[in-house]
């Protein structure tokens, strides 16, 4: 079916096949065990969070680590459109990737994907917002994915940046959920990877922990892991997100600081 | 039919017991119910279980194997060689709407994609415990496609688990008709399927495939294989997939709670000791 | 003392009476966010800031953001134009970026905005498609030029149409061949190929208030009370290149004439953002 909403391309286009020079395999780290871009294993990138750049929303936050660029829209709490009686708030949660975000172009409609990672979104954020204090109203949170570096570490940024989107709307919480990522590549972990390490991971950890209340709001482990290795990455990824916590603060104290 | 409602006296008879290591149905904590597996019922697929949990839960899966073309644009060379010499799963999963309220309606839709996605997350990596590679048929043109389809057809919680075991039964249960590759020369290839039954194969890595253990968190304390009672008192349900080797296969939370730092290690740490 | 009952707040008075509201402000020569008639938001470009794509741009109109992506693939041409390459426009007014916009398919103004960028690639004949061209009638480029609005406050195919021409001219593809004996397309590793755009167009959106009064770049409040809008678009010899009206009302000659002349204007201001921003 021909969708007359969009302006169509051709009917079937491929990227080509990229030939790649032999003798550029990708080392993943030098001897000294540092990273193509000179970080330990365990180190984690640094993170540039902004909240309030969409105007026209309730809350807003931008967060920028490595290439991920991840915008993520709060609005609400507004009534429920759907006219049942619920006692607790609706949190609605949509990720979108662009066209353009990933190696391979998407296709611009909502995938069985987005719609997963939108559902592991609502799973990580509900345990932190007040939804009993909200009856009959819903929290829309969206969430443009601009640019992805490493799907897991994007997940993570998503539910890190959209936390601070929805404290940036006023709206009352328990604590901001931080969240980070981990990749197993060889019998090693390799704290928030990129595309590149991601590709030739044999599993991955992703973690969102409120650290003021020490409880993990989710935790999505994939691949074939040694639990002794599992307790490690868990241990690092909580750490991580006690730091990425200290950064979500001050990108929330910013502004104020700013008018003061 | 299962409820969707749960009172508050119901909810705190239930923590009660847990606390005390006895639940409603005289089981403790970690006991499973009685579980009925069946392999081979539907003569159309080419392998199916069927999994009965305790009186309520019933979940059928049948495998389907089909040919298809290997998907190799859009990835650099070094990554679309890999993939060229790979079959692949697809994965599905359906509850049914006569299974329980919860499935009716477009509710359904959310559920169904998440255990789909769950699914296909862990079968499709390394984890998956299948030799994708042996699926292979000629590289880069033609492989094995698996597809799983899973079907819940009654609900007294506990899905998860009940599913990925059907599946790994389902798995065992498959046999893939042989291929016949002939050379034409000139690196033209072709193939045949094999008519002989006694020809057909197992696909290799189906004793790899993981099973799920999924722990509830009720109060400060877990139980595993929960009643649809005790899900609705869960605060927050933990899938662990395990294989045979005991190696971790995939965690992943779901629910609307939280779970404290400690619990979350003494949880998984558990799994083992189940299985 | 009895209390005006006529007295509110601002805000109060934009909600019941925004045309008033406007009328009162324009009336002291001025707009409500501070601006004069004839001034225009602060506007940025930012180029090649998303490493996924073959070409894109980063567009900040005021408050209004527009990313703009484009990535190139591989597909046949069509059978009566075996050289020419594709260009596929379009736009996404996600409701991350107000809270007009509805999740789903693309809305009707989201239609006519794709359309309307499809049709200045076409009827300007922005690039040469033969130069898409692999392999005559086997294979060709195409590029799909992605929009995404992640903030709407008015005046957004201005924003657009910047996004899309900077990205056009920062599009780097690879070198790529058609392989005879396996019958693919194989590129290089490197982008090293760029296009040549035959016209730089650059659009310029004036709203009508009353009938007489022109507020150059509205904000998406000056929009929703105006109701009708001219576009205009000139290209980097001052050639025009489309002319766009909405709304029901006529508009005179002379406003049109001065539409023109705040273009021209306009023009030269934002190829030197766009020049700087390189």
């Amino acid at each position: 079916m021909v969708d007359r909403r969009r302006i169509q391309g051709p009917e079937v286009s491929v990227a080509p096949i990229i030939i790649k020079s032999a003798d550029k395999r990708t080392c993943l780290k030098d001897e000294h065990s540092r990273r193509r871009d000179g970080r330990n294993l365990e180190d984690i990138c640094p993170i540039f969070l902004k909240t309030g750049l969409i105007s026209q929303a309730n809350g807003s936050a931008f967060i920028e680590i490595r290439r991920t660029k991840i915008a993520c829209g709060v609005y609400g709490p507004r009534q429920t459109k759907i006219p049942s009686f619920s006692g607790k708030g609706n949190l609605n949660v949509e990720i979108k990737f662009a066209p353009f975000s990933c190696q391979k172009r998407r296709q611009p409609y909502r995938d069985a994907q987005e719609k997963d990672l939108s559902q592991l979104v609502i799973e990580a954020l509900v345990p932190s917002i007040r939804l009993d204090l909200l009856p009959k109203s819903t929290i829309d949170i969206y969430i443009t994915v601009l640019e992805n570096d490493g799907t897991a570490s994007c997940l993570a940024a998503a539910i890190t940046c959209a936390s601070v989107a929805v404290a940036d709307a006023g709206i009352e919480m328990l604590d901001l959920v931080p969240a980070s990522s981990a990749s197993y590549i060889g019998g090693e972990i390799y704290m928030d990877s990129d595309l590149a390490e991601e590709q030739h991971e044999t599993g991955y950890l992703i973690l969102s922990y409120m650290p003021s209340l020490k409880e993990v709001t989710h935790i999505l482990q994939s691949g074939d892991v040694d639990l002794a290795l599992t307790t490690q990455a868990f241990e690092q990824c909580t750490d991580a997100c006690s730091k990425i916590y200290s950064v979500m603060i001050n990108s929330l104290l910013l502004p104020i600081r700013d008018t003061q | 039919m299962a409820p969707v409602l749960i009172s508050a006296l119901e909810a705190d008879y239930i923590l009660k017991g847990i606390d005390d290591n006895l639940r409603a149905d005289g089981r403790g904590r970690l006991d499973y119910r009685e579980v009925i597996l069946e392999t081979g019922l539907i003569t159309q697929a080419h392998g199916s279980a069927r999994c009965r949990l305790g009186e309520g839960t019933d979940v059928l899966v049948g495998v389907k194997v089909d040919i298809g073309t290997v998907d190799i644009d859009g990835t650099e060379e070094e990554v679309a060689t890999v993939k060229a010499k790979r079959g692949r799963v697809v994965c599905n999963v359906e509850c049914s709407p006569i299974a329980s309220q919860q499935f009716a309606g477009r509710g359904a839709d959310d559920i169904n994609n998440e255990l789909t996605q769950m699914m296909s997350r862990v079968l499709n990596g390394p984890q998956g415990g299948l030799n994708l590679e042996k699926l292979c048929i000629i590289p880069g043109k033609a492989c094995w496609i698996v597809y799983i389809d899973a079907l819940v057809l009654d609900y007294a919680g506990n899905i998860v688990d009940t599913m990925f075991m059907t599946t790994r039964a389902a798995l065992f249960n498959t046999q893939v008709p042989k291929a016949i590759i002939h050379d034409l020369g000139d690196g033209e290839v072709e193939f045949d399927l094999s008519e002989d039954v006694e020809e057909w194969e197992r696909i290799e890595g189906w004793e790899h495939v993981p099973i799920s253990v999924t722990l509830n968190k009720i109060g400060s304390r877990h139980i595993v294989d929960a009643t649809p009672l005790e899900e609705l008192t869960t605060e927050a349900k933990l899938h662990v997939m395990v294989n045979r080797n005991g190696k971790i296969c995939g965690i992943q939370k779901s629910g609307s709670g939280s779970i404290e730092h400690s619990l979350l290690s003494e949880m998984v740490q558990v799994h083992i000791f189940v299985i | 003392m009895v209390k005006n009952s006529l007295a509110f707040e601002a805000e109060t008075f934009r909600k019941i009476q925004p045309q008033e509201y406007l009328r009162r402000f324009i009336q002291g020569n001025i707009r409500p966010d501070g601006r004069s008639l004839s001034q225009f938001r602060p506007t940025t470009v930012n180029q090649s800031c998303i490493t996924t794509t073959n070409g894109s741009s980063m567009v900040r109109i005021g408050n209004t953001t527009v990313v703009c992506g484009i990535k190139a693939e591989v597909a046949t041409p069509k059978f009566n134009s075996p050289l020419e390459g594709y260009l596929v426009p379009n736009i996404d007014l996600s409701p991350i970026c107000s809270p007009k916009f509805k999740p789903g398919p693309p809305g009707e103004l989201a239609q006519v905005l794709s359309e309307n960028l499809n049709n200045l690639l076409k009827s300007a004949s922005v690039l040469d498609l033969t130069s898409l061209c692999i392999k005559e009638g086997i294979a060709v480029w195409v590029l799909y030029i992605d929009l995404v609005c992640v903030n709407y406050d008015g005046n957004i195919y201005d924003a657009s149409v910047i996004g899309m021409i900077t990205a056009l001219t920062n599009v780097k593809l690879p070198e790529a061949t058609f392989e005879e004996s396996s019958g693919l397309v194989k590129a290089t590793e490197e982008l090293s190929v760029t296009l040549k755009l035959q016209r730089i167009p650059y659009s310029v959106t004036v709203a009508l208030f009353d009938g007489q009064h022109l507020l150059v770049d509205p904000t998406e409040v000056e929009e929703s009370i105006t109701s009708e809008q001219i576009t205009i678009v000139f290209d980097e010899v001052g050639q025009l290149c489309s002319i766009w009206k909405v709304g029901g009302l006529p508009s005179s000659p002379e406003h049109l004439k001065q539409c023109m002349n705040i273009a021209r204007e306009r023009y030269k201001q934002i190829s030197m953002i766009v020049k700087s921003s390189i």
